[in-house]
């Protein structure tokens, strides 16, 4: 079974004689709590048949003036190919969690600014493994053991004894404590300065972070295959990402460094690739103007009591987006499909319950890494998200 | 025996972090940053910014900031975000009574 507890997507997890096994406790915990706290079909906080929990989300989304499609990180590409379909017939906003998330990253790697590669390729390959403002050990557990640092590859048959591992963040994290030989860690106070020290040493000069980029370098030219993987620490450590990115090319100028968003919602970089493929653009769109803005995010139509009507699907805006902003929530007409009754379903005028994409539904996801991958259910259950997109789509 | 630190209020940068395995109304320190400031494992503490204020277990932990705190990403540590969702400065102090709960957040909308 393919777990779709991060964007690792890990092959290898087993359910045996009611076991769970090769899961890491992420996994874990999503799996053997997959029956709690379950979704029911209401309207009004009122139970209703799915159905008509259904026909009335479509009453909703139709009667809209501005409405907004929001979330779909953890559902199939072929839900999030229905979900840009309804957007488009509802010449409504779509956006998900990238907006805030590593999305810039997963742009620039789908418009070859920077180059990426494969984790089958890093766990064969690499020799630098460079964590930047990223801890695998919450975000995606089997990270390091399954795909970067700690597994034996064709290149590196010691495993980790035959690679360097570089730590950048500003706290000394779970990974932080691992970077003991071969390897470094670089406690940064503000992410721009480290960034600036690359800069400087490429043209010769010396930063704030001479010391410790001269040795991130000198291991960097010792191969022709170099791995980073970036987290949020990244994003809301730099003023922006632009300057990251030519750092990357620059650093390219003199030794190989492949870029690779670190982890996020299983199937994030699926709704980024579905909606570039269509629009050009990887979140943040509207239909009615045909285009992408910062101003179409999800978070800042909120703020700007821009939108009437939301379909909210494999997403807790509640528990992710700061309070002030999603309370606006209260304020507009909310669907919320979800397998589980989250906080903002609790609050939402129409609760479609859903299956567990991966556990409960197949279909296709894509990895952080752009591989794609099948999921293979242990059930299939019909009310999935596809089902419900579809449903939704046709009463449009 | 009286508890200086009870009286005291500090400042401090909190982080928001993914961490599955701790949610809940928690607030991570490190543990000599939570000595310099009286805090000891499970106290109660009120966090407020502006007029936001809620109490939270506080924990112990070497991952922590060295001169600050982390909360795992959930609705207590997004009740303090604004513009920036990963990083917030709060006060913080020592308080008496029952841990926030998620109802009584849901409650104020
Ligand atoms: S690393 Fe991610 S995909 Fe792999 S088992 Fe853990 S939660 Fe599941």
């Amino acid at each position: 079974m393919i777990c779709t507890g991060c964007s690792c997507l890990c092959d290898d997890v087993e359910i045996r004689d009611g076991k769970i096994l090769n899961a890491c406790y992420r996994g874990y915990k999503v799996y053997s709590k997959l029956s709690e706290n379950r979704a029911r079909a209401l309207v009004d906080r009122r139970e209703v048949s799915v159905d008509d929990a259904i026909e009335k989300a479509v009453e909703i989304l139709g009667q809209a003036k501005n409405p907004a499609l929001y979330g779909f990180d953890t559902t199939t590409v072929e839900a999030q190919e229905v979900a840009v379909k309804i957007a488009e017939k509802l010449n409504a906003f779509i956006d998900d969690n990238s907006s805030f998330c590593l999305g810039e990253v997963v742009e620039a790697i789908l418009k070859k600014d920077v180059p990426s590669t494969t984790l089958e390729d890093v766990r064969d390959q690499a020799y630098v493994i460079f964590y930047w403002g990223a801890n695998p050990y919450s975000s995606a557990p089997r990270h390091m053991s399954k795909f970067t640092y700690y597994p034996r590859g064709m290149k590196r048959l010691k495993g980790y004894e035959d690679r360097f591992l570089v730590v950048v963040d500003v706290r000394r994290s779970e990974t932080a404590k691992l970077a003991k030989k071969n390897a470094i860690f670089i406690k940064v106070e503000s992410d721009d300065e480290l960034v600036e020290s690359f800069n400087l040493a490429l043209e010769g000069k010396a930063g704030k972070y001479a010391k410790e980029v001269g040795t991130v370098i000198t291991e960097l030219k010792r191969s022709d295959f170099n791995a980073m993987f970036v987290g949020l620490g990244l994003k809301y450590g730099v003023r922006n990402l632009d300057g990251f990115f030519e750092m990357i090319r620059k650093i390219n100028r003199v030794a190989k460094l492949y870029l690779i968003p670190s982890a996020f919602h299983s199937n994030m970089r699926g709704f980024n690739e579905v909606l570039f493929e269509k629009t050009g653009s990887i979140n943040k769109f509207s239909f009615k103007e045909q285009r992408s803005d910062k101003l179409f995010a999800f978070t800042e139509l909120l703020k700007r009591d821009e939108i009437d009507a939301v379909l909210l699907l494999g997403t807790d805006p509640l528990s992710s987006i700061p309070f002030e902003i999603s309370k606006k929530i209260m304020r507009i007409k909310t669907v919320v499909v979800d397998p589980k009754m989250s906080l903002t379903a609790k609050i939402a005028k129409v609760v479609v319950p859903s299956a567990f994409s991966g556990f409960e539904s197949s279909g296709t996801m894509v990895r952080s890494d752009g591989v794609r991958k099948r999921l293979e259910p242990i059930e299939e259950k019909e009310v999935n998200d596809l089902w419900i997109l579809k449903k939704i789509s046709e009463g449009l | 025996m009286l508890r200086i630190s009870k009286f005291l209020k500090f400042e401090v940068e909190v982080l928001v972090v993914r961490d599955s395995l701790n949610e809940g109304a928690v607030i991570f320190f490190h543990p000599e940053f939570a000595k310099k400031i009286g805090i000891k494992e499970n106290d109660l503490v009120e966090v407020s910014k502006g007029d936001k204020v809620l109490r939270l277990r506080a924990k112990l932990s070497n991952f922590a900031p060295e001169n600050g705190a982390y909360m795992p990403n959930n609705i207590f540590s997004s009740y303090f975000t604004e513009n920036n969702f990963k990083k917030f400065k709060a006060n913080v102090e020592i308080a008496d009574g029952k841990e926030s709960t998620v109802e009584e957040i849901l409650d104020s909308l």
